[in-house]
């Protein structure tokens, strides 16, 4: 009987040992809430690109999160305002890393060059027509790779024949508008949109147009070419418009 | 016999805690394999990689100057294997 009774307090020693020594407790829902949020803005970093740029910060990033959650857990922690700190440190560290999607965009894309020296440049467009009604798009669209601003090899063309038209017609005005395919929150699809018509306006003006004859403008996601929910779709709304005016 | 038992509780408490909650061989590995990631160079070819074993290293130290041993094990080990993929990653270190 004795040992049966000492074996048991063993049991329970043990048990006590653990509990306090490891014991977790679960993060509360508004945590775990915070927590798939905070690794939402990360996992959209990291889409877009960020570890190839910025990867010190991407790994401090996940890290702090990582931190965070595993202080979240912590029993013997369970202070409401320190777990705050935690998860603020990292909320911080995912909206550095958002912020750092556009420049390292940028330092991705690369520079626009010069109209191809070969081959034989295509025939000019015809001339704009002569109505009232707001000027339909006459030029072929341009499109984009997925998340990208860059000017494709396939664009170069349409480009050379927009710069062409606009040389030919100094009176001339060209609005460029950027879109985007359904993928990404509305806001950054805006300013996505509006990197590609940057990017196309850069494109003209290094062929010769002058800046002061083209504007851009950016729908974001809001006005899409094919309304389909698929890779054919949104490599048809990935475009670049031109609009005379 | 009581002796015995006592005996036997300590030397199952202090297993179990080894076990357990021992931190001291994985801040010393994951420090190994961060050492021998820098020594190969893959800060260059593997950037990524060797930024989270350096701040997963740095977080152990934290749990460990903390107290949470359970935490300092769990940075340690991803440390650690985050090196060993850095140093795989940069084709096994510098040349």
């Amino acid at each position: 009987m004795r040992n049966r009774n000492l074996f048991l307090f063993a049991v329970l020693v043990l048990a006590v040992a653990f509990a306090a020594g490891c014991a977790k407790r679960g993060m509360t829902k508004s945590e775990q809430d915070r927590a798939d949020a905070i690794a939402a803005k990360i996992a959209k970093a990291e889409k877009m690109g960020i570890k190839d740029c910025y990867p010190m910060e991407l790994a401090q990033a996940k890290t702090t999160l990582d931190h965070a959650i595993h202080e979240g857990k912590e029993s013997y922690r369970d202070q409401a305002a320190e777990k705050k700190a935690y998860f603020d440190a990292a909320d911080k560290a995912a909206d550095d890393l958002l912020n750092l999607i556009g420049p390292c965009l940028e330092k991705m894309a690369p520079k626009p060059t010069g109209p191809p020296t070969t081959g034989v440049a295509p025939p000019p467009p015809p001339p704009p027509p002569a109505v009232a009604e707001p000027a339909p798009a006459m030029f072929e669209n341009i499109h984009f790779d997925f998340d990208k601003s860059f000017i494709r090899n396939d664009a170069k063309p349409t480009l050379q024949s927009v710069a062409d038209y606009m040389k030919k017609n100094p009176d001339a005005k060209l609005q460029i508008e950027g879109h985007c395919d359904e993928r990404g929150t509305p806001e950054y699809n805006i300013a996505l949109g509006q990197r590609r018509a940057d990017s196309a306006m850069k494109y003209l003006t290094n062929l010769g147009v002058a800046g002061d004859r083209v504007s851009t403008i950016t729908y974001g996601e809001e006005k899409p070419a094919d309304p389909g929910h698929n890779e054919a779709a949104w490599a048809k709304n990935r475009r670049g418009v031109f609009v005379l005016r | 016999m009581r002796r015995h038992w006592a005996l036997t509780l300590a030397v199952t408490l202090s297993a179990a805690m080894a076990a357990g909650c021992s931190s001291a061989g994985a801040m010393k590995n994951a420090r190994a394999a961060l050492d021998n990631a820098k020594t190969a160079g893959v800060q260059e070819k593997a950037p990524y990689e060797y930024y989270m074993a350096e701040s997963y290293f740095r977080l152990a130290e934290h749990e460990v100057a903390e107290g949470d041993r359970k935490g300092a094990i769990e940075f340690a080990e991803k440390s650690e294997q985050f090196s060993a993929d850095a140093v795989k990653k940069a084709g096994g270190g510098a040349k």
